[in-house]
């Protein structure tokens, strides 16, 4: 028989927490595309450098969101339950 | 290093606990509002003919930066709303780079945040709703079809919750992976020496470029979305 004590809730917790951050893969496809993407775009016409890289680092830190709120959610599963 | 969380105001029986993020941004507003003080007193007196130098100069860079990141967004209305802007980004470039001196930034804090937030939602919608009335405005959320109202709240809704939300986690990683690599260093006591190797590094990449990236996303952001209500729609 299965006991739901709060080692089972704090075990489940932090296990909740690594699964949530499995969201970081998202975030790391979608910010190695902008890269890639940026970098064609310089290969293609070298003066535009300064916009491009701008404009990457704006879209990079926007993708970077939803591994965020993973990352958020996984703090508060560790620092409440865990 | 001794941690400090921050002191308790005792009122007869009620206690409040100030942490020591929140302490940091009330001290930051009050350096602030007595440096805008001082300097606006100076760069009244200072002379429009010859060219500015010293103090006059270097603020005149700083409010230079902050009308480039809104002016894109707000493009005739930037003069109206820079006050704004610019105190708020001041105040959020320096508040990011107080993990550099060894303090708990105040945007790690998500009350501050959270209330940064809220004031952006305030002005948007305050200014959608000046801008294009009433029924103007609630038409809008209509659109393109009125089956489409509950998302079109929940759209609007989820501004506030982004932005606070993608700035406490940034900042708060940020903390934590400073505070985990000292912990670390500590531990190993005559070793963690080795540690300052790093340190460095991780500064400059959490502290000074996130957390500027992070402000200006912050208000590039907000500056958008205000400037969809604020600005008339060219077609």
């Amino acid at each position: 028989m299965m006991e739901f004590n709060q080692f089972f809730v704090q075990g489940m917790a932090l296990l909740g927490a690594g699964i949530a951050m499995v969201a970081g893969l998202g975030p790391g496809i979608g910010q190695g595309i902008a890269a890639s993407k940026a970098a064609e775009a310089v290969g293609r016409n070298p003066e535009s450098a300064g916009k491009v890289r701008s404009l990457m680092v704006l879209g990079i830190a926007l993708a970077e969101t939803t591994g965020l709120y993973a990352l958020v959610v996984a703090l508060l599963l560790i620092f409440l339950k865990g | 290093m001794d941690t400090f969380d921050g002191i308790v105001v005792r009122l007869g029986e009620w206690q409040i606990p100030i942490q020591q993020s929140v302490l940091n941004w009330l001290v930051l507003c009050v350096l602030f509002s007595l440096l805008f003080f001082f300097v606006g007193k100076k760069v009244e007196k200072a002379d429009v003919r010859k060219a500015p130098k010293g103090v006059v100069l270097l603020v005149e860079i700083v409010v230079q930066l902050c009308s480039n990141i809104i002016g894109d967004n707000l493009k005739e209305k930037t003069q109206k709303y820079l006050p704004f802007f610019g105190t708020l980004t001041m105040l959020m470039a320096v508040s990011n780079l107080l993990g550099l001196v060894g303090l708990q930034p105040p945007t790690s804090n998500l009350s501050v945040n959270v209330t940064l937030a809220v004031m952006m939602f305030i002005l948007i919608q305050y200014t959608g709703f000046k801008e294009k009335g009433i029924g103007g405005r609630l038409k809008e959320l209509t659109e393109p079809m009125w089956l489409l109202t509950p998302l079109n709240l929940i759209g609007e809704l989820a501004l506030p919750l982004s932005l606070s939300m993608r700035l406490f986690g940034n900042i708060l990683a940020g903390t934590i992976i400073m505070l985990l690599v000292y912990t670390v260093m500590k531990g190993f006591a005559p070793f963690g020496y080795v540690g300052y190797a790093v340190t460095p590094l991780l500064h400059a990449y959490i502290d000074i470029f996130s957390g500027l990236i992070q402000t200006y996303i912050f208000f590039t952001l907000a500056s958008f979305f205000l400037g969809q209500q604020a600005l008339e729609e060219e077609d």
